[in-house]
């Protein structure tokens, strides 16, 4: 492992080890009273207001405990420079008490005006792609006038669950195949964390070594699939059961695993932000190891896209003049908790405006290629924030009936069992070439 | 006392704390860290150049160039392709092989929802598959004028790169292509 990566892991656990003692001294001294009454916080009524006496000003206060490990472990909710439309409108009831009495809602009569100027964007910090997406992100929304932030986080359905209900990101950063894949996501719970713009596809990478040629040879063998719980672990958990394969999945980081799998500890790793992983570019220099194919298979449509890495991409793992197949996994920019018609939606709606309008600014050499990629009006397996909808269907021309029968056969054909069939293919041709006549 | 005393002490710990993790995640989420890329990474995304000329007049010329549908990517008859299966050099572009034309329909179905990068990775699966009408597609897939139609935002296309395809399925015998050349000359 490169010293300076030794060197910021051992600055990661040292903070880690100090917040800890921190959070449990701060957490015995903001609520000392959770553990003699349990109860009272899940059954406490939410507070009148954000503002409250005793909250200090631009504290937003949770209006219920945030409990992990059995443990709550924060009672107010983060610092933000204005209160949240919520408790705007709450504030807002509690200075009109008659209009409330009249039947009349405070957020009716005085709807809130949501201002993009804050935001938190969830990124999980040990996806390097999703980092660096982020990071442009916000660079491009500041250039825009609105000021953000990244909270590092795991994004994975049940982590994205968590910050939903946690409230602690406005925008989030996700891998769509995890999303999609998650059977314990509702059609509620996707409502509350809509997607706004699909991103692009990063190439998944399994390394091996050499003497490993194909991806069933892995079965029962242990894999690094990176952190646990991490975008890429939920990733690589996903394309191994899409491909029938069960390996049995080790959890650390990529620097590690590669050092375990370097060691002849791990069969195995998985890398799903190999583009962006220095640690990995830097790897097989002695060529002991090589990257496995993945074919894509129609069991992976709507989850995955073909890819295909040269030497050039990876001259210690691929061979020269060899092409390596393997499979893209899309990422999605996520609203968080921003179910249709509630206060965050629209906040949500603000800040969508902002980054679609700015869109161009990522498109300039020093941000990421992957934003050459992305169509803003790309579609999703996923509910899609209705402000991001509108936006689109505004900024657009309408659809003519010809393209509207193209779409309308690639959505029957992308619906049947088993997905677009080889007999599809030339009936979509001739719907495409039937629209694009029609424009000629 | 004491209360006081304990609580400077933990506030005491949270700054620490605050500030350790700051320090440790500095490098990490500083915007033009972030935003800076080693020049080793550059060539790993898919370069956006035009393709290389054709010979318009040998069909299995262009089957061999078929294989090398990356402008800079290496040729596909110089090295294997491991995790697909590709076409004969000599292929014969009228009957593509099933999996060619699933991954056209693949294609199509992406590029009716908007999905332009997943499209031109089908399609570039069907054309190393043999099918010749995946090249049609894939021009349009890179066509600036079709993604405004279809209501493309963000993306851009590339005309040259269009072009070239165009031309290729042109050689194979698609007469459709010929109006798509003439059209993106005009807007160049």
């Amino acid at each position: 492992m490169p010293l300076p990566e030794r060197r910021r892991r051992a600055r990661l656990a040292a903070a880690a080890a100090i917040a800890a003692v921190a959070t449990t001294a701060a957490v015995a001294q903001t609520a000392p009273t959770r553990d003699a009454a349990p109860a009272a916080p899940a059954s406490a009524p939410a507070p009148a207001s954000g503002a409250g006496p005793t909250t200090p000003p631009g504290m937003v206060r949770y209006d219920h405990p945030v409990v992990r490990d059995g443990k709550v472990i924060l009672w107010h909710g983060a610092w933000r420079d204005k209160l949240r439309p919520k408790d705007r409108e709450q504030s807002a009831k509690d200075q009109a008490p008659n209009a409330a009495d009249q039947g009349q809602s405070a957020a009716a009569t005085a709807p809130p005006k949501p201002s993009p100027s804050s935001f938190a964007l969830l990124a999980d910090p040990s996806d390097a792609c999703a980092t660096r997406l982020a990071g442009d992100f916000v660079a491009a929304m500041q250039a825009s006038g609105a000021s953000g932030r990244i909270v590092a986080g795991g994004v994975s359905a049940a982590a994205l669950g968590a910050a939903v209900d946690g409230d602690s990101a406005d925008l989030a950063i996700a891998p769509l195949d995890a999303l999609v894949a998650e059977p314990q996501a509702s059609a509620a719970w996707r409502e509350r964390a809509p997607f706004i713009a699909k991103l692009g596809g990063e190439p998944i990478e399994i390394i091996a070594a050499r003497d490993v040629s194909d991806l069933r040879q892995l079965a029962g063998r242990e894999v690094g699939f990176g952190v646990a719980d991490s975008a890429g672990a939920t990733s690589a958990a996903v394309l191994f059961n899409a491909l029938g394969v069960a390996p049995r999945p080790a959890y650390e980081p990529l620097a590690d695993a590669l050092d375990d799998l370097a060691a002849g500890r791990l069969a195995a790793v998985v890398a799903t932000d190999g583009r962006c992983a220095p640690t990995l570019a830097q790897f097989g220099a002695d060529k002991r190891f090589h990257e496995l194919a993945v074919r894509w298979t129609p069991a992976m449509r709507s989850l995955y896209a073909p890819a295909r890495l040269t030497a050039k991409d990876r001259p210690n793992l691929i061979d020269a003049e060899e092409r390596l197949e393997t499979v893209a996994a899309p990422r999605a920019l996520i609203a968080v908790d921003a179910a249709p018609g509630s206060s965050r939606a629209q906040s949500a709606a603000a800040l969508t405006k902002t980054f679609f309008d700015g869109f161009d600014r990522l498109l300039v050499p020093d941000k990421d290629d992957a934003w050459r990629d992305v169509n803003l009006a790309a579609e999703a397996p996923w509910p899609r924030l209705r402000a991001a909808q509108a936006w689109i269907d505004a900024a657009r021309p309408a659809l003519d009936a010809s393209l509207q029968s193209f779409r309308a056969a690639a959505r029957g054909a992308a619906s049947a069992d088993g997905g677009p069939a080889a007999q599809d293919s030339d009936r979509l041709y001739d719907s495409l070439m039937q629209w694009r006549g029609a424009g000629q | 006392m004491p209360m006081i005393l304990l609580k400077s002490v933990a506030g005491l710990f949270a700054g620490v704390a605050v500030g350790a993790l700051g320090l440790a995640y500095w490098p990490q989420f500083q915007p033009a860290t972030v935003a800076a890329r080693p020049v080793a990474e550059s060539s790993q995304r898919v370069a956006q150049s035009a393709p290389p000329a054709l010979d318009k007049s040998a069909v299995d010329k262009l089957a061999l160039a078929l294989r090398d549908v990356q402008p800079n990517a290496a040729p596909a008859a110089a090295g294997p392709t491991r995790g697909l299966t590709l076409a004969p050099t000599n292929a014969a572009f009228s009957a593509p092989s099933d999996d060619a034309r699933r991954f056209r329909a693949q294609g199509l179905v992406a590029l009716a929802g908007g999905d332009v990068a997943a499209a031109r990775a089908f399609l570039e699966h069907a054309a190393d598959a043999g099918d010749a009408r995946a090249l049609l597609v894939l021009g349009d897939a890179y066509d600036p004028a079709t993604l405004t139609r279809l209501g493309a935002i963000g993306v851009k296309g590339d005309a040259s790169r269009a072009r070239a395809y165009y031309q290729r399925a042109s050689d194979a015998g698609l007469a459709d292509a010929r109006q798509r050349i003439a059209a993106v000359e005009v807007s160049q």
